[in-house]
Formats: C-alpha cells, structure tokens, sequence
C-alpha cells in the first residue's frame, strides 16, 4: 500500500465515490435535507480523521492496523476488506437492476452484475494510485455533465415546491453515507503531502452534488417521484432540444455509471489491500 | 488465451434467450428489432379500449419517411401494448411518441390508469404530451394529414408544443399530470378539433378535476 497518491486524486475519488448514489436517491424533502446535513457532518469526519492521522504521524488504515497489536490489527483487516466486498457487491446489485429495468431488460442481472466485476476488477487489482488516478478525469467529466444536466432542467421545476421546502427540515442523516467511511479507508495522509483540503472538498463536493440531483428531481416530479423506479435518472429527461437531444437521464446515467465503476473499483483495492495484510499467505499470488 | 476468453465472453452476448415468467426474451432484442412509433390514439369501444398506432416506416434509402396505421383493442392499457408487440415482428418503441390523443371518456375516467401503464414502460417518455379529441374519434384526428407535409402524429405534437410555448395551453406534460393527479389537484389537456377544411385545429383546454368533472377553458 505504499504507493503515492496525490491529494487532489484522493478529493476526486471521495466525490466520485458519493456521487455513484445519483440514480438511486430518495427524493422527499426530507431525504434532500439529510443529504445536506449528512455532508456537513461526513467532511467533518472526514477532516478529523485525516488530521488525527496527521497528527499520529501515521500514513493510512493499514499502517494504523499495522502499529497496533495483530490479534487486533489483523481481525480488523479482515473485517474491513468483508465490509468492502459487500459495498462491492451492493454496488454490482443496484446497478444491474437498475439496467434490468431501464435500459437492457433482457439481459440477466448477473451477466450486468460481471461486466461491472470485470470493470472493478480490471481497474482496483492495480492498487488505488490506478484508480485515483483514473477518478480524476471521471470526476470533472461528471460533475460538468451533473451541472449542465442540473442547469437545464431547471425551467421545469415547480417553484412552489421549493417554496414549501424549509417547512419539511429536519436533522436526519442518510444512511446512504455511512458507505463512504471504507473509502475514507484508503486515503493516506503523510507530512509532506497534506490530503485533509482536498478530501475535505471532495466529500463536500460528493455531498452537494448528490443533495443537488435530489432535489433537481423533488422540484421537477413532485409527488411523481414516488411513482418512479428512478426518479432522479427520470427528472434528468424531462428536457430536450428537437430532434438531435433527446433523452438526456441516458447522458447523466452513464456519468452516474461511471462513478459506479469507480467506487466498485475503490471498493475491490480495498479488499485486495486488507486481504493480502490480513493474511500473509495470500501475498505470493500476484495481483 | 485471455483475448480468446474475451472474445468468446463477448460472442456470446451477441446472441441467445432466457426465459421470463411467461415469454421467451432475445438477449440482444433492444439492440435491433423495434418498430419506433410517432403517436397513439385511444378510445374505449364497447367496453374494449382500441389502440390506433401510428408508426415511421423508412420508405427510402433517402431518408424519407412515412407513416403506417394499425389498431389493436384489449380490456386494459398493458394488454393493448403487449397486443401490439405481438402483431408485429418487431417490438414497439415509444421513446420518439411524444403524443397520446384519447377521448373525452378516457381522459375523464381513465386517465390515471393510461398513465400508470405507460410509466411502467422504460421507453416511454415523461414528457410525452396527452390531448383530447373533440367532434372526432381520437384515430380521426390522428390520421387527418396535416397542413404541412410530413407525418400527422409528429406534426401534432410539433403544433402543441408551440401552443404551449406561447401559453395558449397550460403545460401538462406527462410527468406533471401524475405529479398533480397524486396531489388531487386539476389537471388541463388540450382539445383537438376537425375544422370545416378537414384539418385539426386545436380548440381550447379541458380542465378535469380528480373526481372526474369537467369544464371547457
């Protein structure tokens, strides 16, 4: 796990990481208000356990499990790289059925279920310099086509629905972002490359893009949403210009899908690192 | 080796069928195989609804298009669409239909029905546009050739979304009829007539409360 990871690299793949929710969110004011205090509090932690991982002087999770005794250093690793399994599998789950039902019904969930493996795979078995690297450009080609997709549409809210807004607040926190603390996980910290900015505002970013795309599709659908398998990737529709674009939710669902591919293959290094540090023998197969 | 794996991998999915709970499904009917429709007109005859269909059939290797007819009839909106699928040898595909004209019964007493059914299809699109046909059946008025050359259904969706832009109708798209039904809120659709000439025209909006009743604006 000694590999370099800028701090920029490392804000861009929390972002993309977050914003791989985007065709999945709840959509009732309440929800919208969540994911707003969900990101304040997620930065947070964010910047706390960066700067605690500072001020230890320690570089990252697994050198932090390496310091402490094995028989809890090990268990721990092991446990985390289950956890990253599952975000993984969770992530090839949604995905599939999300194509299932909208765009590919004829093909089986699982076939959908591999490619993604196969993406992740391909990618995460690089180690995380690979797939920050690749997060990067992912994240600007992604929030340029979340923005321009948000700009657009948004002649086609309901002003009175964000009129009503501030009366549904409330001090929830999403569930949805307890997933972005294995992520955390692979962020390194060292003194001469401070991370803590820079994963900070990926987070932050990550946070508002998704309360942005939640509330794109309140504004838009209204109560229509709870009719919608995905009323986020639908609201992304509503708006075309003649007859050359059309079907816009298709643009932003392959942006939304390559955050996917990312954070699968965020979650796959993760499990290859603790793995291999967890159990010795697995280290004389190569990646 | 890899790349033959790879390869064999991807051969595969070219081609082949899975069972589903009642029909046997191409794994690549997405990609080809569809017959893209323009417009739909529906109206309920003797306790059945009919479908009239309107769809593009390249005629040339220009580019030119035309439009062909037919109709199907069943109890329920799913059924006519999946009696549609199986006249043909294709599959309907409704992503380009951006217009729906049924009577003034069906937009009273039916209208969350249509538009539970066509939501429940991936390819029909939310900003699909629903008008009532008024002194005509809906297939009258969708077959009646329009002022300017080209297909009628795209012609009347293209005269609606102008009305609409210079607020002659309220817009009610389909994403904002669902959105206001569930509110027990009023909804407004656009009328269509027959002129004198022969001609559609639109007319004015009826505005259809969530308990049925009516009036013209």
């Amino acid at each position: 796990m000694r590999d370099t990871l800028f701090p920029r690299w490392q804000g861009a793949f929390l972002a993309v990481f977050l914003l791989a929710d985007g065709l999945y969110l709840e959509t009732s004011p309440k929800d919208i208000f969540s994911f707003l205090i969900s990101t304040i509090i997620f930065a947070l932690i964010t910047f706390i356990y960066l700067k605690l991982l500072a001020y230890f002087n320690i570089r990252d999770f697994e050198a932090l499990c390496l310091k402490v005794p094995s028989f809890i250093g090990k268990p721990l690793l092991f446990i985390v790289g289950l956890i990253a399994v599952f975000v993984l599998i969770l992530s090839g789950i949604r995905l599939s059925k999300f194509w299932q039902i909208t765009a590919f019904p004829a093909i089986p969930q699982y076939l959908s279920m591999l490619v993604l493996f196969f993406v992740a795979w391909r990618a995460g078995r690089r180690g995380r310099t690979a797939v920050a690297m690749w997060a990067y450009p992912s994240a600007y080609l992604c929030i340029f086509i979340i923005v321009i997709s948000l700009f657009i549409t948004i002649s086609d809210s309901t002003p009175e629905y964000a009129m009503n807004l501030p009366k549904y607040f409330n001090f929830g926190i999403s569930t949805r972002f307890l997933y972005l603390i294995p992520a955390l996980l692979l962020c390194t910290q060292t003194e001469n490359l401070s991370t803590t900015k820079h994963c900070t505002t990926g987070v932050i970013i990550g946070g508002l893009g998704l309360t942005l795309i939640a509330l794109r599709a309140y504004l838009v659908l209204g109560l229509a949403c709870s009719k919608l398998p995905y009323p986020c990737f639908s609201a992304a529709g509503v708006f075309s210009v003649g007859d050359f674009l059309q079907r816009g939710e298709v643009i932003f669902a392959c942006s939304i899908v390559l955050c996917e591919a990312v954070r699968s293959s965020l979650m796959l290094t993760l499990a290859i690192t603790c793995f291999r540090s967890a159990i010795p023998a697995l280290r004389k197969f190569k990646r | 080796m890899k790349k033959l794996l790879l390869l064999t991998i991807c051969l595969l999915m070219l081609t082949g069928c899975q069972q589903t709970k009642n029909k046997r499904v191409e794994l690549n009917q997405n990609a080809g195989q569809i017959l893209p429709i323009s417009a739909l007109a529906i109206d309920k005859k003797d306790n059945l609804y009919q479908m009239t269909i309107e769809s593009i059939r390249q005629d040339s290797l220009d580019g030119e298009v035309s439009p062909a007819y037919f109709t199907v009839k069943a109890e329920n909106f799913s059924d006519l669409f999946y009696n549609a699928d199986m006249m043909l040898a294709s599959r309907l595909y409704l992503s380009h239909a951006s217009i729906i004209i049924v009577s003034e019964n069906i937009a009273k007493f039916d209208i969350d029905n249509l538009v539970n059914s066509l939501i429940e299809r991936p390819d029909a699109r939310l900003t699909l546009r629903i008008a009532v046909a008024e002194n005509s059946t809906p297939d009258e008025i969708l077959q009646t050739p329009s002022v300017t050359d080209g297909i009628p259904g795209m012609a009347l969706s293209s005269l609606l979304e102008k009305r609409t832009k210079d607020q002659t109708f309220l817009d009610f798209p389909m994403f904002r009829i669902l959105d206001y039904r569930l509110d027990g809120r009023d909804i407004a659709l656009p009328v269509l007539t027959l002129s004198d000439d022969g001609h559609v025209s639109p007319k004015s909006s009826i505005i259809i409360s969530s308990d049925g009743g009516v009036k013209y604006a």
